[in-house]
């Protein structure tokens, strides 16, 4: 069998990708929740490029997604050729892989959501506690600084003791005026950046403003790095939950 | 020959006019596909004689979608192939072209000493959707499997394991009615007609329950046999755990009658580092009898029906696959045959050179027990370049 290549950690990806900071402290809270809201809706619909830059070769993944928070989403993939026109379903807790050139249906079993696709440098971690980092951490504000020149919030995130999380702290900077997320550093146990998020590209995209390109670089690997573009994004489209169907999976385009 | 051009000369026609209007707005059109170009050699012994052959495999997927309720699809399979099988083996243009469905929807275009040129329509299908329903007539794919290596619910096709390099496989000259009775449930009828115009006609009904999904099929297969099974997929502490059964029942009761039941089951887990095992049993009932005829290739390349699916009463798969760079992954198959006290394995490898470029190597390795202590041995070997657009 042919293992569907891993954009089943896209789901996780886009769909859990806003819970990712909740300050506990109030003000902390406030700031993070705008910033949150920013980049969330009920629904939504997303054109996204992938990319996975490494020193010696490049691959890119393109794909449309449509999402109903928190429990539905379908992704239909445009590139690459090889894989183009294979689309994935989530609903609620499970998931299922569409081949259109060998006609068949895949139920994905929870194992092989845990995929990365193409070594890429979001983890696996990142992708699927989403949810849990939103009760796991402390949150508190420790100061402010300039980014692209929008001053930011710079909040610390830290993990309560007995929470299942890799990283032993995060930093965050939210844009003052704007609420926008712009940059993120994911340190370890030992308190060494591993893995550092910057989001640019910040465009009016209908209702609101927000950053529409994301770079996840490792700290410790030169040349090396994850970029995800939105080249098209629309909040709180009109869909319904029958959308998210088998029917529609082989339907859609 | 010339119907197979015209339409070739249309599709071209149909695009390039098509694209000067095509702008913001989705096309209601898409072509894509790939073109290979694949060696192989084979041999029984290193020091015996090598038999070489060569494919240059071409498939153009086109699709048009004139309305949001009908599209038209149409599938070409174009082959060039040269080597010592088409030189040697007689009749070997003939098996090549042929088709369990409408003939003359494949030809051999230039049939040679030495080469072969064939073209074959395995897609050519009429879709019609509207709210829950939907209705595809022509030569289309209708899988029912459930497992991925021996698929007794599979029976609108026939096909091998071991051509790994035609992934579409076969289609089949059908009708397809299907009704969605929720999200991830539905029922459909099928009925198909094959090359010696015998009829195939089945239901299945297909239901999501408790996170599974199930599937209960029933019908008639080449007019000869009554056929009942039952498949599914879902997932045992993160594994994934599939499997379908079938039972065959001779219509007409004969001599050597044949009812036959069987049964595929496989598990598959993926590790956190992308390593990727899997395994499958099947238990067949009365499997094929060899006659110790594995030296004609027809034990690798002959499609095998539903009802014909194992060369042993039990046969036994494991695989496993590991990426050991993001470009380049390292497969290992193996099949174990009791009966045949046989083997076969197929360690193979494929490199990422572009987006859409792939570089692979193929093994195939056959062993089975061909008398008190004789074996019969067959190593195939392939390299293949391959571009999708």
């Amino acid at each position: 069998m042919k293992k569907p290549i891993f954009f089943t950690i896209i789901f996780f990806l886009i769909a859990g990708y806003n819970s990712k900071i909740v300050a506990q402290e109030l003000t902390a809270k406030e700031i993070v929740k705008k910033a949150n809201d920013k980049m969330r809706g009920i629904t939504s619909y997303t054109e996204m490029d992938m990319k996975v830059i490494r020193p010696k070769w490049e691959r890119s993944l393109s794909f449309k997604m449509w999402s109903k928070n928190p429990d539905y989403s379908l992704l239909y993939v445009t590139y690459p050729a090889k894989e183009k026109g294979q689309v994935f379903l989530k609903r609620e807790k499970e998931m299922w892989n569409w081949i259109p050139s060998i006609q068949r249906m895949i139920k994905i079993p929870p194992s092989m959501m845990m995929q990365s696709w193409m070594g890429s440098d979001v983890t696996n971690d990142d992708l699927v506690k989403e949810s849990s980092i939103v009760a796991d951490y402390d949150h508190s504000i420790i100061g402010e600084e300039t980014i692209e020149g929008y001053l930011c919030y710079k909040i610390l995130l830290i993990p309560h003791e007995d929470s299942p999380v890799v990283w032993g702290k995060i930093i965050t900077w939210v844009a003052k005026n704007e609420f926008i997320t712009l940059k993120n550093e994911y340190y370890d146990e030992d308190d060494f950046l591993i893995n550092s998020e910057n989001l640019s590209n910040i465009k009016n995209v209908g209702d609101r403003t927000i950053p529409t390109y994301f770079e996840i670089v490792p700290a410790e690997k030169e040349g090396q790095k994850t970029t995800m573009e939105f080249k098209k994004i629309k909040f709180n489209i009109d869909i319904d939950d029958s959308f998210f169907s088998i029917q529609n999976m082989k339907k859609i385009r | 020959m010339r119907k197979l051009s015209a339409i070739t000369t249309y599709i071209l026609l149909i695009i390039t006019h098509l694209s000067l209007f095509s702008q913001e707005k989705q096309k209601n059109w898409s072509l894509n596909g790939y073109i290979s170009n694949m060696q192989t050699v084979l041999f029984s012994h290193p020091d015996s004689n090598w038999i070489n052959d060569n494919l240059i495999h071409n498939r153009l997927n086109f699709k048009w979608y004139p309305n949001d309720y009908l599209s038209f699809t149409l599938e070409i399979r174009n082959r060039f192939i040269w080597g010592d099988n088409v030189k040697y083996i007689p009749g070997y243009a003939n098996y090549i072209n042929n088709y369990d469905g409408f003939s003359f929807l494949s030809k051999n275009l230039i049939k040679k000493q030495s080469f072969l040129f064939n073209s074959t329509v395995d897609r050519v299908i009429l879709d019609f959707s509207k709210g829950n329903w939907n209705i595809s007539l022509g030569r289309q794919r209708i899988n029912w499997g459930r497992t991925f290596v021996w698929n007794p619910n599979d029976i609108f096709n026939s096909y091998s394991f071991f051509d790994f390099d035609y992934v579409e496989k076969p289609g089949s000259d059908a009708l397809r009615i299907q009704y969605y009775t929720g999200v991830t449930s539905s029922v459909e009828l099928v009925t198909k007609i094959d090359s010696a115009q015998k009829i195939t006609a089945a239901g299945l009904i297909h239901l999501n329950v408790l996170n599974y999904d199930l599937q209960i099929l029933a019908g008639l297969m080449n007019e000869t046999d009554l056929v009942y099974g039952a498949g599914w997929e879902g997932n045992i502490k993160g594994f994934g755990f599939r499997g379908e059964f079938s039972y065959f029942q001779q219509k007409e009761k004969v001599a050597n009658s044949t009812n036959q039941f069987l049964m595929s089951v496989s598990l598959d887990y993926t590790f956190n580092n992308s390593l990727f095992v899997q395994a499958e049993a099947l238990y067949d009932e009365k499997p094929i009898n060899l006659n110790n005829n594995l030296a004609s290739q027809s034990f690798i390349t002959t499609p095998l029906g539903a009802k014909n699916l194992g060369f042993s009463k039990h046969s036994w798969f494991a695989q496993i696959s590991y990426p050991f760079n993001p470009l380049f992954n390292a497969t290992v198959s193996f099949i174990y045959y009791p009966d045949l006290k046989g083997y076969f394995t197929g360690p193979s490898f494929s490199y990422s050179l572009t987006d859409n470029l792939d570089f692979s190597v193929f093994t195939q390795f056959f062993s089975i027990n061909t008398g008190q202590s004789s074996r019969t041995n067959m190593y195939i070997g392939f390299l293949r370049i391959k571009y999708s657009f």
